[in-house]
């Protein structure tokens, strides 16, 4: 009985083991990019609509990052996370990149969408109407 | 079924007469063109507020104070044709046809710009009675008919944040005379709050101040003697916010003051010189 118990609880230790190094091995070797809140909300379509980002990132290594908005570079930094709060001004959704700024390749991406209220109120041809 | 069709307008008409403003109201808060687009939105709501209203009258509706009410309003057009029923507007609710658009500038026709309130049953009754006591009076002062259905023109010019607006009426509810305005509104933006600003200069015919003012030798009572009403120039001056919440739900608030020309408050039925509102509304729009 004592035999079997001892049995059970090292197969348990070694499942939880492997769980535990697969996730922090994961951690390590994974890109983050979390922005929060992901959308933006302006009264009128068209308007520019503001926002203060919340921007997490968690890299692989200690090597130069960047974060891009919609190409144009906003953030760069050597740590393996890096945390910063963003003021962003658009008039249409942006997609933010997080990219090596070596080798320009994009380890991970993520879209901040702009929405409204109310629908553009566009104005018909110039001219008279009649019906 | 007259009846039923206006006391569902007086219903809207006195919920918008609280929350009055100009249709260049939505205009300047949206600092941009209210035309042509096929469609529209409707939107349900909360107010509450302070208004200062003028009236002497004994019925507790118009006392000044803290209101508060239900908002239904919306705005809908096709092919040129409209309906605006905004809850920020001073104009009632406005139905139309846009006849042109030429530059910076809108021209509509006003089939219908409908404020007030009426209820035909009540008139009828105290105009059948002979002799009416002065209870019945002072009961006929407080309910008479104000509606006042505007039919007209209305020409819109929009140069960036700026909106102007002249307006020029008929009423065609029962010849009630002639109301035209002028007003001036201009929008900023401060990230995603949206504030305006609007003045206004009101024309209101002798015939029509006499309708909502006047006080015939029939409907004088001991303390409201006859009095005739002259034509008269109202100024008015409003400022305002509104706030997306989130993609359905909007805050607005608003205050507006207007000087009432002497005319106006030397009636008997007047106690000011001014009329002050200020609101503050959440409504969800569909």
């Amino acid at each position: 009985m004592k035999r079997k118990l001892t049995i059970q609880t090292k197969l348990l230790l070694t499942v939880m083991l492997y769980f535990l190094t697969s996730s922090v091995f994961a951690a390590s070797d994974r890109s983050l990019l979390k922005i929060k809140p992901q959308k933006c909300i302006a009264l009128h379509q068209g308007q520019t609509c503001y926002q203060t980002l919340s921007i997490e990132a968690l890299v692989p290594s200690n090597e130069e990052y960047c974060i891009f908005q919609n190409n144009q570079e906003i953030s760069c930094w050597h740590a393996r996370q890096h945390q910063f709060e963003f003021e962003f001004e658009a008039t249409q959704s942006q997609m933010f990149e997080l990219r090596h700024k070596v080798s320009g390749q994009t380890l991970a991406e993520s879209k901040v969408t702009v929405a409204w209220v109310y629908k553009s109120k566009r104005k018909s041809a110039s001219g008279w109407r009649l019906f | 079924m007259k009846k039923f069709l206006f006391s569902g307008l007086s219903l809207l008409l006195s919920l918008s007469h609280i929350v009055h403003a100009g249709d260049i109201a939505s205009d300047v808060r949206a600092g941009q063109n209210s035309v042509d687009e096929n469609g529209g939105f409707f939107e349900l709501g909360a107010s509450a507020g302070y208004y200062s209203n003028p009236r002497i009258l004994s019925s507790d509706d118009y006392d000044d104070g803290f209101v508060a009410g239900l908002i239904m309003s919306g705005d809908y057009r096709y092919n040129g044709f409209f309906i605006e029923a905004d809850h920020n507007t001073s104009d009632g609710l406005n139905l139309g046809y846009t006849l042109a658009n030429i530059d910076n500038w809108t021209i509509d026709l006003l089939a219908g710009s409908v404020i007030g309130k009426v209820d035909t049953e009540f008139t009828d009754e105290f105009e059948k009675k002979e002799f009416p006591t002065d209870e019945e009076k002072l009961e006929y002062l407080d309910e008479r008919d104000t509606l006042f259905a505007g039919a007209g023109i209305r020409l819109t010019g929009y140069f960036n944040n700026f909106v102007m607006q002249y307006r020029l009426v008929t009423d065609i509810y029962e010849s009630n005379g002639v109301v035209s305005t002028i007003r001036f509104g201009r929008n900023w933006q401060y990230r995603n709050w949206n504030y305006h600003g609007i003045f206004s200069l009101e024309y209101t015919s002798e015939k029509t101040n006499n309708y909502w003012y006047g006080i015939s030798q029939d409907e004088a009572v001991l303390q409201y003697t006859p009095y005739e009403a002259k034509d008269s120039f109202n100024v008015s001056a409003e400022v305002g916010v509104s706030y997306p919440i989130n993609e359905n739900w909007v805050y607005r608030s608003f205050a507006r003051y207007k000087w009432l020309d002497s005319t106006i408050s030397n009636s008997p039925l007047i106690d000011d010189d001014y009329e002050f509102v200020v609101i503050n509304s959440i409504t969800y729009v569909f």
